[in-house]
């Protein structure tokens, strides 16, 4: 080796190291260009499943890795279903107030990522016209469902439109401030969307309900009709109505008629136009057949709008941390307990009063207990839906009884004696005392029922489906046509008073589906029970309650009020050999006030979301909500 | 005659005979097969000097030669730089020579003449001569002295006499006493500037380091820039030397360079020295140096039963039960020990085997070690790492030299594959998650464990490889380097280094099913309790590929006075390091194939290119060794950011001047007092390409793949999101480092010194314009610009003295550093308020401010409850009972709340603001000792959680709490007297209780000193090795983390978790041997 040799072998070096200029030029792994997405149909699909993706939860304001549920839903934050007066968790929560922030959507980077994706559709030219149509629409709807779900929560907001806006530093920012539109245009800016791009959209039905079609567009339409239509009559109907001087909250009462009027419509034309159907497929057994009409997407006819989910690819942990602790499939069980509250407002289905619901009559456990033969007659003999949403003791899940016993009821000196253990204890003899899944009162003590009742609706039955590792596939359904039968009968029954023939034939459709006895005359109430028992876990009731102005009313934070206060019904085996009792059980209602000690206190703030103080400052002409 | 033989000529003069006996004739007819044994013979054979100093080996003519020869030859230090007057002398002769200005010298010499060379300030050597008349002599420096050459990088290095930066050193013996693991655990106390703290201690874990805190350093090995994994996982009995660059030196690195820069140097043999094979070793045990100390069953029931007569409800235990349980005789009362249960002592072990020496033209230093550490949990594997190093270096002729280094390792980590992401989380929390008053086995039959309480996973039992599953985790790194170094002219020098890094990661997990059982006393049968019925198996394929290359010219004159050293150079480096990701379910424990119908997903990380590139240029001027210049600056480009602004300059300057070798100094009686002193600034700029809010490519427009996904149309698709606004406005994030220092050395080097102050300041930190409002309605941000700053500001200071007693030598010396982080200029500093400046400002003020309550007592009676005039609990004070906190009410209004907390602490997260060390090494005859302290003050630990909350999570809690509590007199009687103690008295439920609130009660200022190391050994007598052949034995005990005071209870003091389940850091006791041939 001498001088040249060395000299070539730095410039090799030199050469092969600098030889290609870019050398800085790195090629990014995930980052494609505009123009490539909309070059490839496939591309185009995967911009649409982002949307989909991102249109049930979005990102925490001044955050960018937190997430929130825009409400509740199956594959969400469980604690979402804990809020109001369906189910509790399984260890102590102090909470002892709405947090009226909750749920507040807000993101409008969705719109304009919407937006972007439509001038991208729009100048493509992979596409025909006729198949940009239905993603349009699809964009959209999409578009219009974040709208909603905003304004059910911060009221009118401003709208922005098809604009993609853009800055360069030095651009006069003001001409970028759009003030809040009024809740009555945000509303009609929805209906009118959802009315006009139904047109563009196909009436067939999509695969398990994932895409929206037409009917997915009538339903959101119906639905944003009716909230504004309740919102305007009952709003006005209070004391001193929610509203601001420009009407950002507040829709005059004189517009609710016209509103009923467009919900009525178009759930009708859902009910009559749609191969949607209310699923019977199960007469014999109701409770089995609302749980499939909700639950199960094979051959389902009833769900129009759902989130799905499929393994392996994307499932949820729904089932894996609600399965009761006798069936636990991984480590979380028995997250939810379902309250007392819901599940005796299931109607007995021999009922003097149809339409609404009544407390269970089981005596005085340390007095003159009633005792039952069995541990399940008490809830079999209530509307079947109870056995669709709710597993109460007794209940078969799969082919497995579920047993929810608080403890034993013993005789001592003639006096009935409650005897409770920790979580699966037996006594000497071997006999039960409390079972593995609870309920128990340790309230610290997790992964076991609370209340007595587990959740039925939305827990997967599939093999492994309650494990971490595979988790559910179970769909999250956002419309179902019972919601249309709802809509209609109640904006029939707004509209023209409780006998008429719509709003009862509307109820009753869905009433003898799910197997308790029709409606004669309709009231209010009824309304109230029905929506309440049909769409338990469906992210319904809350928003009812506030569109209805009932919130305050209902949830008082008071102690003695039943309503506000979380309740159990606890099951109790008679151990008392020789007595005749022996074998048969009693029950007692259980305050769970040691484990949610506050009841819930819902207060006029909680009826709106705050604006947060960062948009506030980002747009002088943003006003704030009533109470902030 | 040599000179016109190919290089391989060389090793076949010698190797021949020996071929010729290894391998059948036929191998050797043809002339590459010659090049192909010789190429064996070097990589399986110890180098010539074993087989030229056998006679029979040397070819017969070398003996014709005349009985006087003349020898030439090159004295040089370690950077090659040559030594002018060394001596060099002819054994047993008066004849000797001086070297010259060029370390040249020539000498006359009998035959089998030995060489004696020396030189003030390096270690004497003594040489064999060979058959060449040539010798090129390499000489090491005396440690400790100012001749000591400190190396920075690749072709960098200075005398540290001269230099002018901060930057510490260590070498390999300082570092190889201790038995850490890794690298990083061998530098804790030792180095001056240097934060450290080892928060997790399982196998194979190692020490968070921080030069003065300044974040994550870079790491470069052989020149070489490297990620914190190769420096940890070198074998560091390998390490030749570690200099910390801890100033605006460190700009000569460029964009990675502003948390300063860890430069190691592997260790190399030396030409012209004679074969020597090292062997070292210990075997050592490790117990945890402080973990959870869990409640026995009957301190557990009795405050159990205390805490359902405070809440005043329902009763768990009876009190026939409860007196069972204080009796703790009776079968199924007497407790469970999940401490002991769980946890043991567990074996360490490590050998290393090193082969070192050099010919006149080649030296080479190969190196294989092994390294076992056992996990502290029962039957829970552990990490091994084998290492192997091989350093070449060859002068080809006289201009060119050639140099190849390798370095490769495999690092396993075996531990039973458990539920949960760190599968060594489930056995800590165990230990206070179980109840003492059950334990793992239904009826206590081993075949059937059984639920251990409400979470079903907190079972020891099954937490094994029978029965929850596997998870080996292996990297196999290599690290190729070849260097070249031309000298074109006298003075004028052209280096090359390539490098080629690979590392291939391989993940393996399984996860079982399995049953938990209960006993059934009627039927006397096992029915299952609990199946877990999610198998899992994970397995990650990853690898990282690093090339690098480094270019310099070096031109280096001395003329009069002044000697000049210029370096120009260019250095790139790309890395890519793709993964790809298999999560399956296994349909049977027993399958370790994946199969796709089992498949759950797949994760293709991408291969995540860098690339830099960077200009770097180095110039040193000193006259007379008295006024010292270094300027230094690179001009670096990086892949992250816009071509517009791709390039930065960093440039830095440093001074010095050795006040001590002015003439009026050494000619004062002040010289014999002090005979070193230098004082030194620089002053400069470094980039830094890692700060949070700015990433990669953030300066492009378009769509992000993989972003969300959903099912539509019944299938899986992946999301597609549009970008934000494109990142343009973003450039350099600059720091400029100033520091001020001076070097002394006193009582004729007995006493040395040094003192650094040091101020970095960050500007340009990623942040937002607030004056710019974007309408958030628009649905994009204001892409962030350069704006807020930062400062690290603090001294470091090293100390020692060195001396002897007659035959006793010792060294003591001392380190500190007190590095303090503050946020310096925001853009955006309105407040509204002076409370809200107060409480979130944090212009130009100390970093991660801890705020919290400031605990002023505990209630000692009712009464005093009863008449306190402030609301201390947020409930009028009906929450609360005598030995409950009291806190202070800051603004006077009454009632406790936030807007009472005031600054209480220090930073939890982080190494600590103050780190100090001490060193002691003592040599007395045969006998050596040396130990290490080392400890930290201002950092905080928050007591919390299970450390703090009785029976939180439904679970146990440490002895102390509740032995040290205030209590009742009668657990069954709520009136009964209450007896005081430390802790509130132990509630059931009560987490959200006030006495739990953010307080100076349970926040600590954590300060400790641990004795870190200590090694006794004993070297045998020369005279009893002799025989052996062996030229040295020694044997000796070490330990590490042997004991530490220090102001926390029950936990270690580095571990930052608040419920202290932390891993804890191991206390070692080694047995050890060093053997050399």
């Amino acid at each position: 080796m001498n001088r040249k040799t060395f000299y070539i072998a730095a410039l090799t070096c030199t050469l092969l190291v600098n030889g290609c200029s870019n050398f800085l030029e790195q090629k990014p792994d995930t980052i494609l260009p505009g123009d490539e997405v909309y070059e490839d149909p496939n591309l185009i699909k995967s911009v649409l499943a982002n949307f989909y993706e991102r249109l049930s939860r979005g990102l925490k304001p001044n955050t960018t890795d937190q997430y929130y549920d825009w409400g509740q839903r199956a594959g969400g934050d469980l604690y979402n279903y804990t809020t109001i007066d369906e189910a509790i968790k399984y260890d102590f929560d102090q909470v002892n107030s709405f947090d009226r922030n909750r749920w507040r959507v807000y993101d409008y980077e969705i719109v304009r990522n919407i937006n972007q994706f439509l001038q991208g559709l729009n100048e493509t030219t992979v596409l025909s016209e006729t198949e940009k149509a239905p993603l349009i629409g699809e964009a959209r709807l999409i578009r219009a469902w974040y709208y909603f779900n905003m304004c059910r929560s911060l009221g009118g907001m401003p709208l922005v439109g098809d604009e993609v806006f853009d800055y360069q530093p030095g651009d006069d920012v003001s001409a970028l401030q759009i003030p809040r539109a009024t809740e009555a245009e945000t509303y009609d800016y929805i209906i009118n969307e959802c009315h006009t791009i139904a047109g563009l959209m196909s009436d067939q039905r999509t695969t398990n309900s994932a895409r929206a079609n037409k009917w997915t567009a009538k339903m959101l339409e119906a639905r944003a009709a009716l909230y504004a239509a309740s919102l305007a009559k009952y709003n006005s109907q209070m004391a001193s109505p929610i509203q601001t001087t420009g009407r950002e909250v507040g829709i005059e009462a004189s517009q609710s008629n016209s509103y009923y009027q467009q919900a009525l419509d178009a759930a009708t034309e859902v009910i009559e136009q749609s191969p949607y159907v209310l699923q019977d497929k199960h007469p014999d057994d109701k409770a089995r057949n609302f749980y499939e009409a909700v639950s199960i997407k094979d051959g389902n006819t009833e769900v129009i709008w759902a989130r799905d989910y499929i393994f392996p690819g994307q499932t949820h942990g729904f089932t894996t941390g609600n399965l009761p602790a006798s069936l636990a499939q991984d480590a979380n069980t028995s997250y939810l307990s379902v309250l007392l509250n819901l599940v005796e407002e299931f109607e007995p289905i021999n009922t003097e009063t149809p339409g609404v619901g009544s407390k269970f009559d089981v005596g005085a456990l340390n007095g003159t207990p009633k005792f039952f033969e069995t541990v399940n007659e008490l809830f079999q003999q209530r509307d079947p839906r109870l056995g669709g949403t709710v597993i109460f003791p007794g209940a078969l899940f799969g082919s497995s009884e579920v047993i929810y016993q608080a403890g034993q009821l013993n005789l001592e000196n003639g006096q009935w004696v409650k005897r409770e253990g920790a979580a699966n204890s037996h006594d000497a003899q071997g006999n039960l005392i409390t079972s593995v899944n609870g309920p128990v009162f340790n309230s610290a003590l997790r992964l076991v029922n609370k209340t007595g009742f587990g959740i039925r609706k939305f827990l997967d039955e599939t093999p492994g489906a309650g494990t971490i590792g595979r988790g559910s596939e179970v769909w999250e359904p956002r419309f179902r046509i019972a919601e249309a039968y709802l809509i209609a009968a109640e904006a029939a029954f707004e509209l023209n008073g409780g006998s008429n023939a719509v709003a009862l034939a509307n109820i009753n459709a869905v009433r003898a589906r799910a197997g308790v006895q029709p409606l004669t005359m309709l009231t209010f109430e009824n309304i109230v029970h029905e929506r309440r028992v049909e769409f338990a876990f469906e992210d319904h009731r809350y928003w009812d309650m506030l569109r209805w102005r009932r919130a305050h009313l209902t949830w008082t934070g008071e102690q003695r009020n039943e309503k506000a206060g979380r309740r159990g019904l606890w099951a109790y085996r008679v151990v008392a050999p020789g007595s005749s009792e022996n074998g048969k059980w009693a029950f007692e209602e259980k305050n769970m006030n040691f484990i949610y000690p506050n009841p819930l206190y819902f207060e006029l703030r909680h009826y709106y979301s705050e604006l947060d103080n960062s948009w506030l400052n980002n747009n002088p002409k943003l006003v704030r909500n009533p109470y902030q | 005659m040599r000179r016109n033989t190919h290089f391989y000529s060389e090793w076949l003069l010698i190797k021949k005979p020996l071929i010729e006996k290894l391998h059948p004739p036929f191998l050797l007819k043809k002339q590459h097969k010659y090049v192909l044994c010789s190429l064996i013979c070097m990589l399986w054979l110890p180098w010539k000097q074993s087989y030229a100093n056998t006679a029979s080996l040397i070819p017969p003519d070398t003996y014709m030669e005349v009985q006087q020869r003349k020898i030439t030859g090159l004295v040089l230090d370690e950077a090659d730089q040559p030594i002018a007057g060394a001596s060099i002398k002819e054994k047993g002769t008066t004849n000797g020579a001086t070297t010259d200005g060029k370390g040249a010298f020539l000498l006359t010499v009998q035959q089998n003449a030995i060489l004696e060379i020396s030189y003030v300030g390096y270690i004497s050597q003594t040489i064999i001569l060979d058959e060449s008349n040539e010798v090129r002599i390499t000489m090491k420096p005396d440690n400790q002295s100012l001749e000591e050459v400190v190396i920075t990088g690749f072709g960098l290095s200075q005398k540290k006499a001269t230099m002018t930066g901060a930057i510490a050193t260590i070498g390999a013996k300082d570092i190889a006493r201790s038995s850490a693991p890794t690298v990083s655990g061998a530098l804790v106390g030792k180095v001056a500037g240097l934060n450290t703290r080892q928060t997790d201690g399982r196998p194979g874990s190692s020490t968070q380091i921080r030069i003065r805190n300044m974040g994550n350093p870079l790491y470069v090995i052989d020149g070489i820039q490297s990620d914190v994994g190769q420096f940890n996982n070198l074998d560091f009995n390998d390490i030749e030397s570690v200099s910390v660059l801890k100033d605006a030196s460190a700009s000569i690195y460029g964009v990675r360079a502003a948390n300063g820069v860890i430069v190691v140097t592997t260790k190399k043999g030396s030409t012209n020295s004679k074969n020597t094979v090292s062997v070292s070793s210990y075997y050592g045990m490790q117990d945890n140096f402080k973990f959870v100390d869990p409640a026995d069953a009957k301190t557990y029931v009795h405050n159990y039963v205390q805490g359902e007569t405070l809440r005043g409800e329902q009763r768990s235990y009876s009190p026939e039960e409860y007196e069972k349980w204080m009796a703790g005789t009776e079968k199924g009362y007497q407790g469970f020990d999940w401490l002991d249960y769980i946890w043991k002592s567990a074996p360490q072990y490590y050998l290393n085997a090193n082969f070192t020496g050099g010919s006149e033209k080649s030296n080479y230093y190969i190196s294989v070690g092994r390294l076992q550490q056992d996990a502290t949990i029962k039957n829970y594997g552990g990490f091994e790492r084998t290492n192997a190093q091989m350093n070449v270096e060859s002068r080809i002729n006289e201009r060119l030299k050639v140099g190849f280094r390798m370095n490769g390792r495999i690092e396993k980590r075996e531990n039973p594959g458990v539920p949960g992401g760190d599968d060594y989380w489930l056995p800590r929390f165990a230990v206070l998650r179980n109840l003492p008053t059950r334990g793992p086995y239904a009826n206590d039959n081993p075949l059937y464990p059984q639920r251990p309480g409400d979470d079903v996973q907190t079972n020891f039992a099954v937490l094994n490889y029978e029965n929850s599953g596997r998870m080996v985790e292996t990297w196999r790194n290599i690290q190729l380097q070849a260097n070249a170094e031309y000298e074109i002219m006298p003075g004028l020098k052209a280096k090359m280094l390539g490098g080629y890094y690979f590392a291939a990661r391989k993940f393996d997990n399984q996860e079982f099913t399995y049953n938990l059982y209960r006993y059934d006393p009627n039927s006397d049968t096992y029915p299952v309790d609990y199946t877990m019925s999610d198998p899992y198996r994970e397995r990650i394929y990853g690898q990282v590929e690093e090339i690098t290359s480094n270019i310099q010219l070096a031109y280096d004159k001395t003329f009069g006075g002044h000697s000049v050293n210029a370096i120009l150079g260019m250095e790139t480096i790309q890395r890519s390091d793709p993964e790809g990701r298999i999560v399956s379910r296994p349909t049977s424990n027993n399958l370790n194939l994946i199969g796709f119908d089992e498949f759950r997903s797949f994760d293709d990380r991408g291969n995540n290119t860098q690339a830099r590139i960077g200009w770097m240029g180095r110039f040193n001027y000193n006259y007379e060794g008295k006024y010292l210049l270094e300027l230094s600056g690179r001009y670096d480009g990086s892949w992250k950011y816009p071509p517009s602004d791709r390039w930065g300059f960093f440039p830095s300057a440093s001074v010095g001047w050795r006040i001590s070798e002015e003439k009026f100094w050494k000619d004062n009686s002040i010289h014999n007092l002090i005979d070193n002193l230098k004082i030194r600034g620089s002053y400069g700029l470094v980039g830094d390409d890692n700060v949070d809010g700015y990433n990669a490519f953030d300066y492009l427009p378009g769509y992000d793949y993989r972003n969300g996904a959903s099912v539509i149309d019944g299938e899986y698709v992946i999301g597609t999101k549009p970008r934000g606004l494109p990142v343009t406005t973003l450039s350099w994030t600059k720091s400029t480092i100033l520091d001020v220092g001076l070097d002394i050395s006193m009582l004729k080097s007995r006493l040395t010194g040094e003192l650094s102050f040091f101020h970095r300041k960050r500007d340009g930190l990623p942040a937002a314009r607030y004056d710019v409002l974007l309408p958030s309605e628009l649905g994009f941000l204001l892409p962030k610009e350069n704006l807020n700053s930062d400062v690290n500001k603090g001294f470091d200071a090293a100390i020692r003295w060195a001396d002897n007693i007659n035959e006793l030598n010792y060294s003591i010396g001392g380190n500190v550093t007190y590095a303090r982080f503050y946020d310096w200029h925001q853009y955006d500093n309105r407040r509204s308020n002076s409370w809200d400046e107060y409480r979130n400002s944090i212009y130009q003020r100390f970093g991660y401010i801890n705020w919290g309550l400031e605990a002023i007592g505990q209630f000692q009676s009712w009464e005093e409850i009863a008449n306190y005039p402030i609301d201390n609990d947020q409930r009028g004070n009906t929450t609360l009972m005598p030995g409950d906190i009291k806190y202070k009410d800051i603004n006077g209004d009454g009632v406790i709340n936030d807007m009472d907390q005031r600054p209480i602490g220090y930073r939890e997260d982080a190494t600590p603001i103050l780190n100090f060390g001490l060193n002691f090494a003592f040599n007395y005859k045969s006998f050596d000792l040396a130990f290490d302290f080392s400890g930290t003050a201002l950092s905080s630990w928050y007591q919390r959680y299970e450390q703090a909350v009785p029976f939180q999570n439904n679970g146990n809690n440490p002895q102390f709490l509740f032995d040290d509590a205030w209590h009742l007199a009668d657990v069954w009687d709520p009136n009964s007297e209450i007896i005081p103690g430390k802790f509130p008295m132990a509630r059931l439920n009560q987490q959200d209780h006030s006495n739990y609130w953010n307080s100076t009660f349970w926040k600590r200022n954590v300060t400790y000193v641990k004795l870190r190391n200590l090694e006794f050994g004993y070297s045998l007598p020369k005279e009893w090795l002799n025989k052996a052949k062996i030229s040295s034995v020694r044997v000796y005990v070490s330990g590490q983390n042997l004991f530490a005071i220090s102001n926390v209870q029950g936990v270690d003091p580095e571990q930052q978790d608040q419920n202290g389940l932390g891993f804890p850091t191991m206390r070692m006791y080694n047995l050890g041997l060093n053997l050399q041939f």
